[in-house]
């Protein structure tokens, strides 16, 4: 497992600086409990921790304190990690699973405060540039439609789809065969573009985008 | 209509795994496709939403919010509005601790002759019952000038309040067992063991701390008129008649619900319940009793150095910190900046050194017209003490010195962060209006009428209320 994520993770390593934030060393020193190394490592961590849990667990009014979960989580568990190497791949599985649990306690206790979604919307949003604007839209309406899909569906779909996974790590992250990563992919991929396709918004964004 | 065709391509062109079909599939995908409409369509979506979504961002928070994910993740803080996983375990545990004890008490527990229940007095000049052991001793309801920390209060006779050394006026119903854990000039923490208490609370001083605790609820109020009632056979409730008090459950929420006026918070056994517009009739009968306190009002404490004394604890920064406000107090700002500045490089660590940051900003803006040096002071506040007691207030510091330096982009960005967490919070209807007129500025008045009318919504008599109205007439919007 560890050769074929390795390879592929390659791919979708960041680029300049923080590609060095996340250098080995970095990370064992921040594991080994050295302050200044786990606060430089949570910087660097920080936006991919919100991309994840903006895209997997959506733009709603108790994001941050997910992100903050998340962060906490990860730099509570950190002198947990086997090796520095699989950092990334651990981290996000940290975080998927903080963002699983934590939509399903939030099912099981409404929020007393739920604001509108206009609220919500505006919370989330920047002014006010077109291409801004464009990209918001259809960060939105991608979260809207993806909470349509079934949980599963929904995560192998937006690993492949949103960070570049490949089957054998999607299998690895929500810990099921890889040939069950692979239908819940296929499955929830199609099941989405279905759903996008059915929205002409949607569509004229797209086309607005990627001409 | 799709055809079984149909799916079998859809299939094809979802796989990200597609790249790797055989040749002959390839050319039935792509036969298809000629002929199909509707699976061009499907395959234009595939191919750009596949090359969009790696680059798919949720909207950058601001640098301040990440600072301050930053500093709870090296803390292991987690947000009061989580629903921890310890949650349940904690629970079971308390329920285990809570048996124990139960057994234990049941087979220490004395005989009715035995008990030694807090005898209700006449009420008249203060005493001291000694009949229990000293450290809590049993003080009847009344006026009560040498009340202490560790003391017992039992309201025997209906309508007759309890007046604390600070100014703040209590009333219980008759029965009501309460216990005084804190006494300082800066500080009162009530237990209400039994019954129901309506308070009414100095809020002049926002350094002071008032906080009533229930079974399960705490309550800590920001200056207002409240009730709290906590009996074994019925639910904690909390109402505020004025003002506002945030009721906290450690391990629910230990973040705390914010409670405006008429509003009514109910809790039992995990299960939180708010009411918008309580029935305050019977509180507002007892409340009816409590002298009306004048804004501005500071019933001085009568045995300042008694309690400071008794108490022990008086650290030098906070004896800095009575002194800058006691020059403030004076209109000698000048010389109470100089105090507020001696205390933050001495004790800038210290909760009173942060405390003095958010004091002395607010002097700089309000009375000494310097928004840059307020604006650097609550940043630092803000920056070192993100969720502190005074947040709310540097940030309320914040929207105004920008609104009124008209730097709307910056009010749109401060307002939001805000109410990204505090939705709630005591300066929600101001940050909200803020925000509409924000926006208004920026052109946006259909999004800023929005905005206008939420807060007149929510806050219907409050004075934001009539400045969104303002801002609603500006933008053309019709007043309901």
């Amino acid at each position: 497992m560890t050769a074929t994520i390795h390879q592929s993770r390659t791919a979708r390593e960041p680029s300049g600086s923080q590609k060095s934030l996340f250098d080995t060393p970095l990370i064992e020193r921040a594991a080994e409990g050295d302050r200044a190394a786990r606060e430089q490592l949570a910087a660097a961590c920080l936006p991919r921790v919100r991309r994840i849990v903006g895209i997997g667990y959506g733009p709603k009014d108790d994001m941050d304190d997910v992100v903050q979960i998340a962060m906490v989580t990860v730099f509570r568990d950190l002198s947990q990690l086997r090796s520095a190497a699989g950092f990334r791949a651990w981290m996000d599985t940290v975080v998927w699973n903080v963002i699983r649990s934590h939509g399903r306690r939030r099912s099981r206790f409404a929020s007393l405060f739920i604001p509108a979604e206009q609220e919500i919307v505006e919370a989330h949003t920047r002014p006010m540039e077109e291409g801004a604007i464009i990209h918001r839209e259809l960060f939105f309406r991608l979260h809207r439609h993806l909470s349509g899909i079934g949980e599963k569906k929904r995560m192998a779909a937006v690993l492949s789809l949103c960070f570049g996974y490949v089957d054998s790590e999607i299998a690895d992250l929500m810990g099921c065969s890889v040939e069950a990563a692979k239908k819940r992919t296929q499955h929830g991929r199609r099941e989405l573009f279905e759903r996008l396709r059915r929205d002409p918004a949607y569509v004229d964004l797209l086309a607005e985008v990627m001409p | 209509m799709t055809s079984g065709r149909c799916g079998w391509v859809r299939d094809r062109l979802s796989d990200p795994g597609a790249k790797y079909l055989l040749e002959h599939e390839k050319e039935e995908v792509h036969l298809h496709l000629e002929s199909c409409g509707e699976c061009r369509a499907f395959e234009e979506v595939v191919s750009r939403m596949t090359a969009v979504a790696l680059r798919l961002e949720p909207a950058p928070a601001s640098a301040l919010e990440d600072r301050r994910i930053i500093h709870a993740a090296m803390e292991g803080r987690l947000p009061g509005r989580s629903l921890k996983r310890e949650f349940s375990i904690r629970w079971v545990v308390a329920a285990a601790a809570a048996l124990l004890v139960g057994a234990a008490l049941f087979a220490m527990w004395p005989s009715d002759s035995q008990m030694a229940r807090p005898r209700p007095v006449p009420a008249v000049a203060a005493e001291r019952d000694g009949r229990d052991d000293a450290s809590t001793p049993t003080v009847k309801s009344a006026s009560i000038p040498e009340v202490s920390t560790a003391a017992e209060i039992v309201f025997d006779e209906k309508g007759v309040p309890l007046t604390l050394p600070a100014g703040d006026r209590i009333v219980g119903i008759p029965g009501t067992r309460m216990h005084i854990d804190v006494l300082t000039p800066s500080r009162v923490v009530l237990r209400l063991l039994h019954g129901k208490i309506v308070a009414r609370v100095d809020g002049t001083d926002r350094s002071r701390t008032f906080t009533v605790m229930g079974r399960h609820l705490t309550a800590e109020v920001h200056g207002t008129v409240f009730s709290v009632e906590s009996t074994p056979d019925t639910p904690d409730r909390v109402r505020v008649l004025e003002g506002v008090v945030k009721v906290v459950d450690r391990d629910l929420n230990p973040a705390g619900w914010m409670l405006h006026d008429r509003q009514e918070f109910t809790f039992a056994a995990s299960s939180p319940v708010m009411a918008q517009k309580a029935d305050l009739r019977t509180d507002a009968r007892l409340a009816g009793l409590l002298p009306a306190m004048t804004p501005g009002e500071q019933v001085q404490p009568r045995f300042p150095e008694a309690a400071e004394a008794a108490d022990g604890s008086v650290s030098p920064a906070d004896r800095m910190a009575r002194a800058a406000r006691e020059l403030r107090g004076q209109k000698r700002y000048g010389e109470a900046k100089a105090a507020y500045e001696a205390l933050i490089a001495q004790f800038g660590s210290t909760t009173a050194g942060r405390n003095a940051l958010v004091a002395l900003a607010q002097l700089e803006f309000s009375t000494l017209r310097d928004p840059t040096a307020a604006e650097r002071h609550f940043n630092a506040y803000l920056q070192a003490d993100p969720d502190g007691w005074l947040a709310d207030e540097a940030w309320i510091g914040l929207v105004r010195i920008y609104a009124e330096n008209g730097q709307h982009g910056r009010v749109e960005e401060t307002t939001r962060t805000y109410l990204r967490r505090q939705k709630e919070g005591t300066f929600a209807p101001e940050m909200i209006r803020r925000r509409g007129d924000a926006l208004s500025a920026a052109g946006n008045c259909a999004a800023a009428v929005e905005y206008y009318r939420t807060v007149i919504d929510r806050w219907t008599l409050s004075r934001e209320a009539g400045a969104a109205a303002n801002g609603l007439a500006a933008c053309g919007a019709r007043v309901d």
